[in-house]
């Protein structure tokens, strides 16, 4: 018992171990976003640039007042390395604080980068286990370097946050939500491509095109940098589409919000209608998608033949003052439905083109293999192209807001 | 060494719970994504129900000889040659994965919660406190572990309903992953997950009441097979093929995807509480059983004062492997090795003592 007793003493300075690896917060670093462009020197590989939170800002330091945001709230350090935790390394020597990875939300590939392959960057974060699975990628038309230093998060205290914001905003579906472990998954993958949404500085200050669809504005698809703006900050919008690790091509905006309809990613948002009666007025809906897509993939021929039914759900926020849509919501729900159908059509198409599955029916093809071997041998991604796709939607207008009009 | 443990059906039940589900869970499930893909769940099934039938029948010959261990069964039939060689395998068996497992989870302490700490300092703490813990005895260990064990099962059941929004069906397809024949023929030399069965045919004769030796395996064998399925299949529909494949802690890995609202996001603390007690209750159990093995075979009157020589012998030999690949390797060879001995000595011993008994014309009892 005795002996026992001087044990459980001695054990109890176990309790203490765990300081042998503690850090002081304050000693810390955190990193919330890193930017990669390619280095000057082919040799150096990247300029890795590391923006961490300014604590004594965000907190308030000694002033009573609380903590601010906006461009104090964050640093940046650019660094010259061969990977991510080079830079660190290097960092740590330049900054006086240990640098930590445990709470980056956002991973900026330069459009250079991202079409050299970003297979190297994707094994280290991978195999870190300071990175989080849930942060997030993203392709940037102008440097990552100059992105990062555009950012300027006025409307949060803190950075982490805002990328948060930015990223995970589930009422706009102008970006996919695709994270690095969804990324990671399927960069190598034989069953579909993957996306990452585009961001830019917004310098461009232009004007929009205008096309003749009826869905959407009719504008022509919008990408990151593309969208008029005042102020020189950075916009996240559309999406890079990947062959593997590599960017091989863009989508837009609208052609983001049709990819997210199809992957069931898409929450809900506020769309704009045209309908054939009154064609000048623009009909707007809170649009939703309350079931996922049903899709069934047919690999018994050579020929894979696609079903694709969308269901969408519209409650009216604007309509026309000319005539009482309510009256007509069957004609309506079939001009919209065929609107969207249109668009649909045009997306796969596109990604036919690309011979890029971003969709992901060759997961749904998968169902109709035994085993790995049989899927493999099928070549999925080199049928892709050739598939036919057979798109159904079924959109349903449900409520008309706070008033329901009558006939004129 | 206090010798008279009293074990209750639930203590025991956990007990083995305990002794199965730490390598299943934590460890073992990389090896049924790299032998089946992610048709890991139907290995799981099918193993589980290999294991219950072996289980089965290791106990179907209780009625003949009684609460007797394999060692007791071995000294009857072969005097003490047997004895020593059959307490030797045993002894062995235990070593082997007792060793891999420390060493596997010291490793990936390392990797997770303590990257800039010496090994060995690790291993200095983890080995005290498993000596400590198999110094407090048998009974103060299954009931600590009883007290314990039932949060482990509350947090893999936790972990598989908050994974809900990751799951994608598409991912467990195509159904029979890496082949039909991977599963059910080459997946039977994963069997050495159930290894740890043999543990209950060494606490016999500290039982002795067959109905909770039966009901205790029984119910143990069902609760690690649903946790290893459970398991296998929140991890097969998380992570697609053949990136299923690649992580070390699956466990770990899942609850890094955890993501409960805004603020709940850092699930893998409770992942790492959990899997440190487990393992420390695994090792210390294992210790004892060991130095109840080695009691029997030399007749030692007591074997307490073995139990440091053990946890120091035993944390030098989990550092042979030079590196944790290495490591994996020696130890997945070398479990299927020895996974016929664990599983079917249970059943061979007494077979050959039943079927001697009954030559001789004696009650096998």
């Amino acid at each position: 018992m005795k002996y026992l007793k001087i044990a459980f003493i001695l054990l109890s300075f176990s309790l203490l171990f765990g300081c042998s690896d503690a850090e002081e917060p304050d000693s810390l670093g955190y990193v919330v976003a890193i930017g990669i462009d390619k280095a000057e020197k082919e040799e150096a590989k990247y300029d890795i640039t590391l923006q961490f939170a300014n604590p004594v800002t965000i907190s308030g330091g000694a002033s009573q007042e609380g903590g601010k945001g906006g461009k104090d709230s964050i640093k940046n350090i650019t660094v010259t390395a061969p990977s991510i935790y080079s830079a660190v390394n290097v960092a740590n020597h330049v900054v006086s604080k240990v640098f930590t990875l445990a709470h980056t939300k956002v991973v900026v590939f330069s459009e250079e980068i991202a079409k050299a392959g970003i297979e190297d960057i994707l094994e280290t974060i991978g195999r870190s286990s300071d990175i989080r699975p849930n942060t997030y990628f993203t392709v940037c038309k102008s440097s990552a370097k100059d992105f990062l230093e555009s950012v300027n998060p006025e409307t949060e205290v803190n950075p982490t946050r805002y990328y948060t914001m930015l990223f995970e905003n589930e009422f706009s579906g102008f970006i996919p939500q695709t994270k690095s472990q969804d990324f990671y998954f399927f960069a190598n993958s034989g069953e579909k491509n993957t996306v990452l949404p585009l961001s830019s500085k917004a310098e461009k200050v232009g004007t929009y095109n205008f096309s003749d669809s009826g869905y959407q504005y009719k504008l022509e698809d919008a990408q990151a940098g593309e969208i008029p703006s005042e102020k020189t900050e950075i916009q996240v919008m559309g999406m890079a589409i990947f062959d593997m690790d590599k960017y091989i091509g863009e989508m837009g905006d609208i052609e983001t919000e049709i990819y997210n309809l199809l992957t069931g990613q898409y929450k809900s948002s506020y769309v704009t209608y045209y309908f054939s009666p009154t064609p000048d007025d623009p009909i707007t809906v809170l649009q939703q998608q309350n079931k996922r897509p049903k899709i069934t993939v047919d690999t018994s021929g050579d020929i894979p033949k696609i079903s694709l039914n969308v269901y969408v759900e519209a409650d009216f926020t604007s309509s026309t003052p000319e005539m009482a849509v309510e009256q007509h919501l069957d004609e309506f729900s079939n001009e919209a439905g065929e609107d969207l159908k249109r668009e649909i059509e045009s997306f796969l198409s596109k990604t036919k083109e690309m011979k890029a599955d971003i969709v992901g029916f060759g997961s749904y093809a998968k169902r109709n293999f035994i085993d790995q071997k049989t899927f493999e041998d099928y070549k999925w991604k080199e049928k892709y192209p050739s598939c036919q796709i057979d798109v159904n939607v079924d959109f349903q207008v449900r409520r008309t807001g706070l008033v329901v009009r009558s006939e004129k | 060494m206090n010798t008279k443990i009293r074990l209750n059906q639930r203590q025991l039940t956990l007990l083995m719970s305990n002794l199965l589900i730490t390598k299943m869970t934590f460890s073992f499930p990389r090896y049924l994504f790299k032998t089946s893909g992610n048709a890991a769940w139907i290995q799981a099934i099918y193993m589980s129900l290999l294991a219950y039938i072996i289980l089965r029948l290791s106990l179907a010959f209780f009625k003949y000889v009684g609460n007797k261990s394999i060692l007791g069964l071995s000294e009857s039939l072969g005097k003490k040659p047997l004895k020593m060689a059959v307490s030797l395998i045993v002894a062995f068996i235990i070593v082997i994965h007792t060793t891999t497992e420390m060493r596997t989870f010291l490793e990936s302490v390392k990797i997770i919660l303590l990257p800039k700490t010496k090994i060995e300092y690790i291993l200095i703490f983890f080995g005290a406190t498993v000596a400590i813990g198999a110094l407090c005895g048998f009974n103060s260990l299954s009931t600590i572990n009883a007290l314990f064990f039932p949060f482990c099962l509350f947090f893999i059941g936790s972990l598989v309903l908050f994974l809900i929004p990751t799951y994608n069906i598409n991912n467990i397809f195509p159904l029979f992953g890496t082949g039909v024949k991977n599963i059910f023929a080459t997946g039977i030399l994963d069997m050495h997950c159930f290894s740890d069965l043999l543990a209950l045919n060494l606490l016999y004769p500290y039982i002795g009441d067959i109905k909770t030796i039966k009901n205790s395996g029984t119910k143990a064998v069902l609760i690690s097979g649903a946790s290893l399925t459970l398991i296998c299949l929140a991890y097969g529909l998380t992570y697609p093929y053949p990136y299923s494949t690649e992580f070390l802690l699956i466990p770990y890995q899942l609850s890094r995807m955890v993501k409960a609202g805004e603020y709940f996001q850092r699930f893998e603390a409770l992942f790492e509480f959990v899997w440190t007690l487990t393992h420390l209750l695994y090792s210390a159990i294992y210790v004892y059983i060991l130095c109840l093995v080695f009691q029997n075979a030399f007749k030692l009157r007591s074997a307490k004062s073995l139990i440091p020589c053990i946890v120091a012998l035993l944390s030098l030999i989990s550092f042979i492997p030079s590196s944790v690949v290495e490591l994996l390797d020696a130890s997945n060879i070398l479990k299927r090795f020895m996974a016929p001995f664990a599983l079917f000595l249970p059943i061979i011993i007494p077979l050959i003592y039943t079927l001697k008994q009954k030559k001789k014309g004696d009650n096998p009892r």
